[in-house]
């Protein structure tokens, strides 16, 4: 039973550059109380696709369900109310925070505009009981956003998100401002209150390792395209398109001892303005098995029980041992 | 004097007791603290912390950038043998030809406003006896050697034309151009792709193990230090607290810090470890173990009142804290 | 340079109400002494009882040098220089303010309103660019004996010379804020384009304008002093800092220097306390 359903969505910008394309026929559906990770580089188009959800920009086609009803249909104000059980956490947990308010109506924000008929009282416990949800201590919700510290900023804004008690939250890289120590605490918080208010994630990140901690399934989008898809630990143990055996690969242990190489890319990464005829990831694969690689883009094929690559050329076990890649 | 120092002589660059502060309405930051350490030739040693540690501050004391309020107020920095922080002319002849810097954002580092060959060619030209045309030329295969596919088309055009990665291999060609004996880099791979990144890693020290330069790296990512460089010297509010070969200091660890650093790394066999507590003040600096607010050990009488001394832990591997780690290892699955 | 401190929660420490205000007058102690300053001015051109009547000349006493009886001499007509230079504070104190007011409350629904992408605002910012190139002295002295030599107008030509400095300080600041994370968050937490505005925009942006309206206000004691120089907008009657400066000047030459001094003390000091509030505002902002 989907909660999100992201059917063939496209987008492109007007920008002095050119068109650019940054969402290209992209389909996503999560269900209830899962976790799913958007995994890409910067120009994957993974940020728009979250701005898409949350219906900041309006798409170009394509359609996207939440819980039951298409969101690119509806009229502003119904968007709007929408916005009580679809939320958002931002990237820098001190930019999305209004610098003027103090924390408590930081928090309160989402109530007065969802439910002002609250009384202040009732208002100001349910803030409190938001923070307490993330631990922050009470006393904290009359300063202001910059006397606190990131990792305190960031919790207020994951309090912020769940104070109308939505049941889908878009995490836009959470923990990539925050330091190492930092990220595994904001992590641990975000799957005890998945599991605890019931929630749906669509996690969109660059970084790997906490893909593998919070997701169920992930997408790896490149050049705004998903090219692959499936069971976080199906895709982390075989994948199966060129581009996520490089990405996963790529990372470094912090064992010295592992002198693993990887899947080295050359090349560079083809201009969104100007995308390719063929497969987008043609320029800088070092396989390029199949004839049609140049020519023709690749549809998204299901490779194994909810594992989908789009390629014309799977990854085998050999290639993966070559390539030092082991899980 | 400092630990670390290579027995085969005397060291590139030996930072010696470095202390800088930065003066504001609130009082004074103690940034930099007693910071020792050396690099020998053709080295990599990487430096590792979190934000606030004060490692961008120490190299940005160490090669002069350090600016208003902060100040560098004692110490020695000698790179081969002559202070850097003696003479501001010496800093400026020593830094543009024999020490290379690559910051974090090559975009900072870049003209806007200038084609890219006219400002590579000119810092060529300003400590070289080279004509243009043959500087020029060294520009065009500096780039080249830098991973740069197409050197002409990026030397006719301007920074904004480039993408991070290929700005950031600009500006680590004309770093290295000189010939530099030693590079410094604050953060230069930070905020790019991670393909990319370890794309411009690999070329990067290829080229350097290859002409036996030496790198100081300063980085938050202990997985770039743990596979290239072979010395580690992690920092901890403002403090050198631990240094040594990066096999032991990464697989042993002996300062309570440091394997928390190397737990914290969400590591796909273990379960996150979290950390608490907070930072100590850096205004009113503690005469105790600046750690001892968020340690789990503590298991010393003297954590708590005295400040711990670098002593050496085996071989090579100094550390300052009185914590026993001998039982210790971070257990990597082999 | 600042340093992390997660899970700390900084003691605020209990202060009586008396030692918050104490301290804030400290910390921002331009903005303190700039308040003072025209409060004092405002509450002595109204209230405070005066050695001698302000209106009533005493053409007995004509040119006296300071003493006294008169500490800062009469003028031409008879008129207590002190007297007179503090109740002029009730005409152009309260001239400057509203028309910095209304030039605000204007400039800044305006500025508002052309920051939204369209293309009525280039339009805007054409009108005002070439409503700038005027010098705006030469225009007030025009609209002025134009309408009427009367205060309202007055007021409408510290509106026109004023309002073009805050349609454009408002519309920059409008325009990066706009891009802010936390406006992108307010509309993605559902609130209507309104609600953005005044919650989120406005008290953003209201510290630059009231800085800038402080500057305006200074600007404005100028101008309505040189307007009344001239003899234009007030009446002869009024007792005004600028008419004051006139007749001082009249009678320097003739050694009688008194005359002028007081109001030409008097503008500078409220000119000052102005510009004491700008600043005291610039710094605080610049703190955050």
């Amino acid at each position: 039973m989907s909660v999100i359903k992201i059917d063939d969505v496209t987008k492109t910008f007007n920008t002095p550059g050119g068109v650019v394309h940054a969402v290209n026929g992209v389909s996503l559906s999560i269900d209830s109380g899962e976790t799913v990770a958007v995994i890409g580089e910067s120009g994957s188009g993974k940020s728009t696709l979250g701005r898409l959800l949350l219906g900041l920009y309006p798409v170009d086609s394509g359609s996207i369900e939440f819980e039951g009803r298409d969101l690119t249909s509806m009229s502003a104000q119904e968007l709007r109310d929408v916005r009580s059980r679809l939320t958002v956490v931002f990237q820098e947990p001190a930019e999305s925070l209004n610098p003027r308010m103090s924390i408590g109506s930081n928090i309160a924000e989402p109530l007065r505009i969802h439910k002002p008929s609250l009384s202040r009282k009732e208002r100001h416990e349910r803030v409190i009981q938001a923070m307490s949800e993330v631990s922050l201590p009470p006393e904290l919700s009359d300063r202001n956003p910059g006397q606190l510290s990131g990792g305190q900023q960031q919790r207020v804004g994951i309090a912020r998100a769940i104070i109308t008690n939505p049941s889908f939250v878009v995490l836009d890289e959470p923990t990539s401002s925050l330091d190492l120590s930092l990220r595994s605490q904001i992590l641990a918080l975000l799957a005890r209150l998945q599991e605890r208010l019931n929630l749906s994630f669509l996690f969109i990140t660059h970084d790997i390792h906490t893909v593998h901690y919070i997701s169920d399934r992930i997408a790896v989008m490149y050049l705004g395209q998903v090219v692959e898809t499936g069971p976080t630990e199906e895709v982390f143990r075989n994948p199966k398109h060129p581009y996520t055996l490089a990405l996963l690969s790529s990372v470094l242990s912090t064992d010295p001892r592992d002198k693993r190489s990887w899947l080295k890319l050359e090349g560079e990464i083809p201009k969104p303005t100007n995308l390719p005829q063929g497969c987008f990831f043609y320029s800088r694969c070092t396989f390029r098995a199949d004839e049609r690689c140049a020519t023709e883009r690749p549809p998204l094929r299901e490779v194994s029980p909810g594992h989908f690559v789009r390629s014309f050329y799977e990854l085998t076990d050999s290639d993966r041992a070559k390539s030092d890649y082991a899980f | 004097m400092t630990a670390g120092q290579d027995t085969t002589g005397t060291p590139l660059l030996d930072v010696c007791d470095l202390h800088a502060e930065f003066r504001t309405s609130r009082g004074v930051v103690h940034a930099v603290n007693g910071v020792n350490f050396t690099v020998n030739r053709g080295e990599l040693v990487g430096i590792v912390g979190e934000s606030g540690c004060g490692k961008s501050a120490t190299i940005r004391a160490m090669i002069g950038l350090l600016q208003p309020p902060g100040v560098v107020s004692g110490g020695q920095v000698l790179f081969k043998d002559k202070d850097l922080l003696a003479s501001k002319r010496d800093r400026r002849k020593l830094l543009a030809s024999q020490i290379g810097f690559v910051p974090q954002n090559p975009f900072g580092a870049l003209n806007p406003v200038m084609r890219i060959d006219r400002q590579f060619v000119r810092v060529i030209r300003e400590h070289t006896d080279l004509n243009k045309k043959q500087a020029v030329e060294l520009a065009a295969s500096r780039l080249e050697r830098a991973g740069i596919a197409d050197p002409q088309r990026v030397l006719r055009g301007y920074a904004h034309q480039l993408s991070g990665g290929m700005a950031q291999r600009t500006v680590i060609a004309i770093a290295m151009s000189l010939d530099p004996d030693l590079v410094i880099g604050d953060e230069p791979t930070t905020g790019l792709d991670v393909t990319v990144q370890r794309q411009i890693l690999d070329d990067t020290v290829e080229q350097l193990e290859r002409d036996h330069r030496a790198m100081l790296l300063v980085t938050h990512d202990l997985g770039i230090v743990a596979h290239y460089c072979s010395r580690v010297i992690v920092m901890y509010a403002g403090k050198v607290i631990e240094q040594g070969p990066t096999d032991l200091v990464f697989t042993e660890p002996a300062h309570p810090y440091t394997e928390l650093l190397l737990k914290a790394a969400p590591r796909r066999d273990q379960p996150l470890k979290l950390s608490h507590g907070q930072l100590p003040d850096l205004i009113n600096y503690p005469e105790n173990c600046p750690f001892y607010q968020r340690c789990e050990y503590r298991d010393d009488p003297r954590c708590e009142t005295e400040m711990p001394q670098m002593r050496e832990i085996q071989p090579g591997h100094f550390a300052a804290t009185y914590h026993n780690a001998a039982q210790v290892s971070v257990g990597y699955q082999q | 340079m600042s340093v992390a401190i997660d899970d700390a929660v900084e003691p605020d420490s209990r202060r009586s109400h008396v030692r918050t205000v104490w301290t804030w007058v400290r910390r921002h102690s331009g903005i303190a002494v700039g308040l003072f300053v025209l409060a004092s001015i405002l509450f002595a051109a109204f209230l405070a009882p005066l050695p001698h009547d302000p209106f009533e000349p005493d053409a007995t006493a004509v040119l006296l040098p300071p003493s006294s009886d008169h500490w800062l001499g009469t003028d031409r007509s008879g008129f207590d220089v002190f007297s007179r230079a503090i109740a002029a504070g009730r005409l152009d104190l309260p001239l400057a303010l509203a028309g910095t007011f209304f030039s605000l409350v204007i400039g800044v629904t305006v500025g508002l309103l052309s920051s939204s992408k369209g293309r009525g605002s280039e339009g805007i910012m054409r009108a005002l660019d070439v409503f700038q190139a005027f010098p705006l002295l030469v225009l007030a002295i025009v609209i002025v004996t134009l309408t009427g030599n009367n205060l309202p107008t007055v007021v409408l030509a510290i509106v026109l010379i004023e309002t073009p400095r805050f349609v454009r300080l408002t519309r920059s600041q409008a325009l990066s804020i706009r891009e802010s994370r936390f406006i992108e968050a307010a509309y993605a937490m559902g609130a209507t384009r309104r609600r953005v505005l005044w919650r989120h925009l406005l008290p953003n942006v209201s510290g630059a304008i009231l800085a800038q309206a402080s500057l305006a206000a200074a600007n404005a004691i100028v101008v309505i002093a040189a307007l009344s120089f001239l003899g234009i907008g007030t009446s002869p009657t009024d007792a005004s800092w600028g008419a004051m400066i006139r007749s001082g000047s009249q009678v320097i030459a003739t050694g009688d220097w008194w005359v002028a001094l007081a109001p030409g003390i008097a503008v500078f000091i409220t000119v000052l306390a102005f510009n004491a509030i700008a600043d005291g505002i610039q710094k605080t902002l610049e703190e955050k």
